[in-house]
């Protein structure tokens, strides 16, 4: 499996990076931490799921997945992260995308594995 | 002192003439004839803060016209005039109209000098709460936002950290897992500074009557150097420019914590084209205090979030910190004043004014 991370905070990155490496869970792992960037590599075919950061400066993890869904073709499988998932934050996922999951920070590999495979 | 305003409504003109020709010097007398002229007065003259009106008028009771009025004139003070004998089945509209006072006439030119007197008094009193209660809720809502700002950023760096722990946990070899270290503590030290934050916010906000000598010089370097101790500060170039003498005398606790603050907000506002960011700072000495220009050529601001710039709200996606929020609440306990200009992609500046606590100072420090 191709896992797109998007995160802009470089600490995050390098634990999810580890986290997933750890769970043989992807074949490929490409990181963003510009989410214009992630956007472009995702339309282009090569990602089969994003997991991105809720909370970014300049685009949200909300803005990015609303883009994706709008620009891409086939759209990959879509996983949120962020600190306290609340129901607010549930609900306006949903509202833009039924199949968008969201997950506690520290990324859960297990649980990913079960919203992926 | 400005002249009050008040409204006296009555069907009778010789009783308004009266009531002009005694009153006018001490008040701004609007009159009106009917129940209907004295709404139009009130709907164009909100400064009015007394209404007294005639008890029996034709076609309608005063106490009528107050009821019609309650509604979009709810603070007005409300003063019934009356010669009618029968005062018991009047009482039983008092609490309809929510009348202050009943006067019988003819009037004594005394009693209701009095009486118009208490109710400005009363009126001016009730605007006075009815303000501190919002100023109450606005700061609670601020405290609030705050609380919730400052557990929502030190909680995203504790998952951060829990993640770390995680990765350590599944690493059997100690060398790699030497490299958690440094991580963590980095995390322990942004959280360390959001609670030094929230410590300094509260210290500053009960400091009175601290007052030094300041050499910005200095301050500004011993701002740099601490926070440098707790993040990669190196590209930052800062320019410092003072004409500022030994005269300015201020709370130095307090412009620690603004230009520290400051100095952190330019901090995250670096161009990532550049990747440095050059900050002007400029003191001069004005009228009664310094003038201080901080300028950045960093990505700048964007206008839709200038206004909201100083104030603690959880916006979409930002992870502004606190900074500002504290810098904004550092000058207003100073007395001084803030501005912020910004071009997108350009840069920002902030535009401070302190003033000088130089003679207030004087006794406290021989004293």
């Amino acid at each position: 499996m191709r896992i797109v991370l998007v995160d802009d905070n470089e600490m995050d990155m390098f634990i999810n990076v580890k986290l997933l490496e750890s769970g043989s869970l992807a074949k490929t792992i490409s990181t963003f931490l510009d989410p214009e960037e992630a956007i472009s590599h995702i339309g282009s075919g090569e990602a089969d799921a994003v997991i991105v950061d809720n909370q970014m400066p300049i685009m949200s993890g909300y803005d990015l997945l609303s883009t994706v869904i709008k620009t891409v073709p086939t759209v990959p499988a879509m996983v949120v992260l962020t600190a306290t998932v609340t129901e607010d934050l549930t609900n306006k996922y949903k509202e833009l995308h039924n199949g968008i999951h969201l997950l506690e920070k520290p990324l859960d590999v297990v649980a990913l594995r079960s919203i992926l495979l | 002192m400005n002249k009050q305003y008040i409204l006296y409504v009555d069907d009778e003109e010789p009783n308004l003439v009266a009531f002009r020709a005694i009153f006018r010097r001490e008040f701004n007398v609007l009159t009106a004839t009917s129940a209907e002229e004295g709404r139009q007065k009130l709907d164009d003259n909100p400064e009015v803060k007394v209404v007294i009106s005639d008890y029996l008028m034709k076609g309608i009771t005063g106490i009528e016209f107050f009821e019609s009025i309650l509604e979009k004139h709810p603070h007005l003070i409300r003063i019934i005039l009356t010669g009618f004998a029968d005062q018991t089945a009047m009482l039983d509209s008092i609490n309809k109209a929510r009348v202050y006072r009943f006067l019988s006439k003819p009037w004594n030119e005394h009693d209701l000098r009095q009486t118009i007197l208490s109710a400005i008094e009363l009126y001016d009193a009730r605007k006075k709460i009815a303000k501190h209660q919002e100023d109450l809720k606005h700061s609670y809502e601020a405290l609030n936002h705050f609380i919730h700002k400052s557990s929502n950023e030190m909680r995203s760096t504790l998952v951060s950290m829990h993640g770390i722990v995680r990765l350590a946990k599944l690493e059997d070899d100690p060398k790699k897992m030497a490299e958690f270290w440094p991580i963590l503590e980095k995390g322990i030290m942004q959280i360390d500074l959001q609670l030094r934050n929230i410590i300094e916010h509260y210290e500053s906000d009960q400091r009175v009557g601290v007052n030094s000598p300041i050499n910005f010089e200095e301050t500004i370097e011993r701002c740099r150097a601490a926070l440098e101790s707790f993040q990669d500060f190196n590209n930052i170039d800062i320019n410092v420019q003072s004409s500022c003498s030994e005269n300015f005398h201020q709370d130095p606790f307090r412009l620690q914590l603004i230009i520290s603050n400051l100095l952190n907000y330019v901090g995250e506002q670096v161009n990532p084209e550049k990747n440095r960011i050059q900050l002007d700072i400029e003191i001069i000495e004005t009228q009664g205090g310094v003038q201080m220009m901080f300028t950045d050529d960093g990505i700048g601001i964007e206008n839709e979030q200038l206004t909201g710039l100083f104030e603690l709200i959880l916006s979409k996606g930002s992870s502004q910190d606190i900074s500002l929020y504290l810098v904004k609440q550092a000058v207003e306990n100073m007395e001084g004043t803030i501005e912020v200009t910004s071009i997108t992609g350009e840069g920002t500046s902030f535009n401070i004014f302190i003033p000088n606590n130089k003679t207030n100072s004087y006794a406290h420090r021989t004293g």
